[in-house]
């Protein structure tokens, strides 16, 4: 905008003379446009100033302008276009009921809307949320001091409705009315357009053929693992697919918006399901084996380690390009305990808790195993520009981070295809080395969600009581009896 | 011609709507000329510093009595008696021998705290001869001065008619009876200097914080003086409260400077911002259980930025504007520079440069300040200062610790309640305290009861006010309304 108004200024300021030559300046007029021209000159030096400034945080309501660029994956039709009685808005008792087999494709819609907690999404950023909210979006924007609300704003948007629609602005009632949807079926099933008429005739689960025309392929548990956890650890926007950025940082915490406290097997198990597991080899669909649930689990937890240097390389980047929305350094990329704990005196546990950080360095997110076993070099060298006394500047941070994320994408794969034998093995023998000396509320936290989905895959026989031991311990933070009652479950001596 | 006139009053009156520019918060220019005048103390005089042991000569300070005249090092000493009340800078050397200086050390990575050059700057007399006596702590000369040019004179006639200035600059002896000398030389330990810090490196290793407010450490019930002020109360003590302020925030921001100038030169020992110039609590608080105490209090800083040095900065504006009231014909000081630095502070990655320019021009206003303070100090006063002093400067606090219609706190911050309590409680102390102000005992009491950190089991403690949520913020609130209205000046209409 800026950039237009010096523009116009200097055409209007050149303007042919009519009454004399084009070589003579009258005399007359020349301290005039002297005085015009440095006036040019001094804003336009001035305002170039202003925008070079460093490390600045402007908190407003403003949205980016979008693009306009156009998407190659799909327009949103809404969940009226799923809904249809014949199509997927039939009968779903026996889904409810828990019963599925190959008709519960049929009833999907119905029982997602009966009980999905995704239909609230957007509710929750309006003046009624269809559950209770400890800080309501009004109070959150308030204190970020946003001139429009949440219902309006990408940020909120990105996650809580369909994220295509995220940017798409205010005026069209259409797009409004379907972000009431919440966060629909496209929203993980990729926007409907490019396929709605094809996929009632596929019958295979033909990998090329969903991509091709924008759906979300969900079978491979990676790949629903992914999906999932663009918003519920974050995502680079995804011009592709129109997605704004999907990023709930430090600064929309401290309004009052709930941390994200992500597993993905864990909230995977809570999740009324709306569809038949199965596993869908070459030879032909069949039930999903007994080591499903590790597998979920394992799989999950690298595939948020991924998604957590993803974000964080765009972060830096982002922060690099002085967006005003990014914040730099990124307070939620630390592990809050970090900083927000009591300070009880003796409560510093002794040098071995700080491994190989220094003093005043703080934890990088735990994402457990990963972030707490050598097994998984790929996140190694996250770990170590962050975990400093001065963490790399943006500057350094993207390419490592970027680089983590691609090797852990590759360990995701491997897990998913691997034998379920081998798998278990490396649940078996990993996890263990991993229990921490000094598990903190994340560590412990998720140690148990661990045990949890392993014990459902039946791959640990540890007696339950230890579990209920080791859970109200970590409930209490009494974590001497945490400890002990972990290292039982997990096996060491 | 006029066309051209037409176009410069349309770009003038677009910049100046602020069509062009973001919105910015206004800063004063960094250029103006600065106040020159500097108290004496600021700088550590160049001469031999003498043991402890060599003023402790019977006939001179080692007397062997108590509280007397010629027995101060006796009084001083924690090993001349087995009187378990002692001064505690005499056992600051044999701290670095218990278990919490070892585990700090080990978290260091340093060997023996008691060897560590890092420690001995505070924790014992800097450049003490012979070196063995830095086991005599904190001794004489860190507090008196090193006393190779005064050893043999200060005892005779002519000492006590050379001014004080004359003392420092040309003996080298920090007079004490001045509380400005005397507090600037407080803080080069309790608050930090170019050579010594106390960062968040040490304290994450187990290091107390330093929170210095110089009326609650004299008035320590575990401190006895080997000395009797010469000003009587309440004279001294809102005397004392002042001076301590400036001082201390003086420290504070040169400190700040100190670090800031590393950090512009890329220090790598010097993390940059440095968070132990930071509200603690801000951070250190658990989250999540209960309501947020923020919204208790009017002050509104960017999310997720602790503020800078409210233990400092809260009280000292009160101190300024009443140091008229506590030293007769000193004019309240210009700080223009303090309230500049604070936002600069409030960015999320602060240039350490601009930071470092800035607090060198924030601390030639405060040296201005005390050395205002300090001329006032040196000339013996000519009457008491009034009755009601010590009742006004309390009801200054209680009106600061409150936003403007009284309905909220000012600042919800711990340190910035806890600057405002202590404010009041030396005031109340000042003015004779239950006896003579029993309506204040109550609400300071509440006070102090909701500020204090939790108590645990014997032998452990909280460091930090675990569980002070919003419900204890407004009773923090409530207690300073009752202290806002019982220390209202009793003569004014209302």
């Amino acid at each position: 905008m800026h950039d237009v108004h010096v523009l116009t200024l200097a055409a209007l300021l050149y303007r042919p003379q009519t009454k004399h030559t084009m070589n003579a300046v009258p005399s007359r007029s020349f301290p005039a446009v002297l005085v015009i021209t440095t006036l040019v000159a001094v804003t336009g030096v001035w305002f170039g100033l202003q925008s070079r400034s460093q490390g600045e945080v402007r908190l407003t309501g403003e949205n980016p302008t979008p693009t306009g660029k156009p998407i190659s994956h799909g327009t949103a039709i809404g969940n009226t276009g799923c809904m249809a009685a014949a199509c997927h808005g039939g009968p779903a008792a026996e889904t409810l009921a828990g019963k599925f087999s190959e008709h519960t494709w049929e009833g999907s819609g119905t029982c997602w809307n009966a009980r999905d907690p995704h239909a609230r999404a957007y509710s929750l950023l309006t003046d009624t949320p269809d559950r209770p909210v400890r800080a309501t979006a009004k109070q959150i924007m308030e204190r970020m001091h946003s001139t429009i609300p949440a219902t309006e704003d990408v940020r909120c948007l990105a996650c809580h409705s369909n994220p295509s629609l995220a940017a798409q602005g205010t005026s069209d009632p259409h797009i409004v009315s379907l972000r009431r949807e919440g966060v629909g079926c496209e929203s993980c099933h990729g926007n409907a357009s490019g396929w709605l008429r094809e996929h009632t005739t596929w019958k295979s689960d033909n990998h090329a053929e969903y991509a091709s025309v924008g759906m979300t392929p969900l079978f491979d548990i990676g790949d629903r693992a992914m999906t999932c956890l663009g918003c519920h650890v974050g995502a680079p926007a995804d011009p592709a697919r129109g997605y704004a950025v999907r990023d709930m940082n430090h600064d929309m915490i401290a309004a009052g918006h709930p941390r994200l406290d992500f597993d993905f097997a864990e909230f995977h198990r809570e999740l009324p399901k709306h569809w038949q597991e199965m596993e869908h080899p070459p030879t032909g669909a069949k039930p999903r084996g007994p080591a499903f649930e590790a597998r979920m689990w394992l799989v999950g937890r690298v595939a948020q380690a991924e998604t957590a240097c993803k974000l964080l390389a765009d972060r830096a980047e982002r922060a690099k390009a002085n967006d005003p929305r990014t914040p730099w350094p990124e307070l939620a990329e630390f592990n809050c305990a970090a900083c927000h704990h009591d300070l009880p005196e003796p409560w510093r546990s002794d040098a071995k808790d700080l491994g190989t950080r220094t003093l005043g360095a703080l934890r990088w997110q735990t994402i457990w195993p990963v972030t707490e076993s050598q097994e998984f070099a790929a996140i190694q060298p996250v770990l170590t520009i962050m975990q400093r006394a001065r963490p790399a500047g943006f500057g350094t941070i993207g390419p490592v981070a970027h680089q983590s994320a691609k090797n852990l994408t590759e360990v995701r794969q491997n897990l998913v295809a691997m034998s379920d034998a081998e798998m278990v093995q490396k649940a078996q023998v990993g996890f263990p080395s991993a229990v921490s000396e000094h598990p903190g509320w994340d560590t412990a936290g998720q140690m148990l969600w661990g045990f949890a989905a392993l014990d459902r895959a039946h791959v640990l026989n540890r007696p339950i009581a230890e579990f209920d031991t080791a859970f109200d311990a970590v409930r209490k933070r009494e974590w001497a009896t945490a400890k002990t009652a972990l290292d039982k479950l997990f096996g060491k001596p | 011609m006029r066309s051209a006139v037409v176009l410069g009053v349309v770009i003038i009156g677009m910049a100046g709507s602020g069509l062009f520019k973001r919105v910015e918060i206004p800063l004063p220019p960094d250029n103006t000329p600065l106040p020159t005048a500097k108290p004496y103390g600021i700088t550590k005089p160049p001469f031999g510093v003498l043991s402890s042991s060599s003023c402790a000569a019977a006939a001179c300070h080692g007397g062997g009595q108590l509280d007397t005249l010629h027995s101060e090092h006796s009084t001083w000493s924690a090993t001349a008696f087995s009187n378990k009340l002692h001064d505690p800078h005499s056992t600051a050397y044999r701290v670095l021998f218990n278990a919490d200086s070892v585990r700090i050390a080990k978290l260091m990575g340093m060997k023996e705290p008691h060897k560590e050059a890092l420690c001995l700057k505070c924790h014992s007399t800097e450049g003490v001869k012979p070196a063995e006596a830095i086991s005599e702590g904190v001794g004489c000369a860190a507090c008196h001065g090193p006393a190779e040019k005064w050893i043999d004179i200060h005892m005779l006639p002519e000492w006590k008619s050379i001014s004080n200035e004359t003392k420092f600059t040309d003996y080298g002896f920090i007079p004490g009876k001045n509380l400005v000398a005397r507090t600037l030389n407080c803080v080069t330990c309790h608050v930090g200097d170019a050579d010594r810090e106390v960062n968040h490196d040490l304290i994450a290793a187990g290091h107390p914080r330093l929170d210095f407010e110089y009326t609650r450490f004299q008035f320590n019930p575990t401190y006895r003086h080997h000395w009797d002020e010469v000003l009587p109360q309440p004279d001294f003590e809102v005397r004392a409260w002042t001076v301590g302020q400036a001082a201390t925030l003086r420290a504070a921001t040169d400190l700040l400077r100190v670090r800031a100038e590393r950090a512009a030169a890329n220090d790598p020992k010097s993390p940059w911002p440095e968070f132990s110039g930071l509200s603690c609590y801000a951070c250190h608080q658990e989250i999540g259980n209960g309501e947020v105490g923020r919204d208790a209090g009017t002050t509104r800083r960017p999310l997720g930025i602790p503020g800078w040095e409210l233990w400092s900065n809260t009280a000292a504006g009160v101190a300024a504007n009443l140091c008229p009231d506590a030293f007769p014909g000193v004019t309240p000081p210009e700080l223009r520079e303090l309230p500049a630095l604070r936002k600069l502070m409030q960015k999320r990655q602060p240039d350490p440069r601009v930071i470092a320019h800035r607090a060198k021009r924030a601390v030639a206003e405060l040296d201005a300040w005390l050395a205002a303070l300090q001329a006032a100090e040196d000339k013996t006063p000519t009457s008491r200062l009034p009755a009601g002093t010590p009742r006004k400067f309390a009801h200054a606090l209680a009106a600061n610790a409150l936003s403007a219609d009284r309905m909220k706190l000012a600042d919800s911050d711990w340190d910035a309640l806890a600057a405002n309590y202590l404010g009041v409680a030396a005031m109340y102390h000042a003015s004779g305290g239950k006896a003579t102000v029993p309506t204040w005992t109550d609400p300071i009491r509440g006070l102090m009861a909701e500020l204090e950190f939790p108590k645990r089991k014997p032998g452990e403690r909280f460091d930090s006010p675990a569980g002070f949520g919003k419900t204890a913020r407004d009773r923090v609130r409530d207690r300073f309304r009752d202290l806002y209205d019982v220390t209202a000046d009793p003569g004014a209409k209302p």
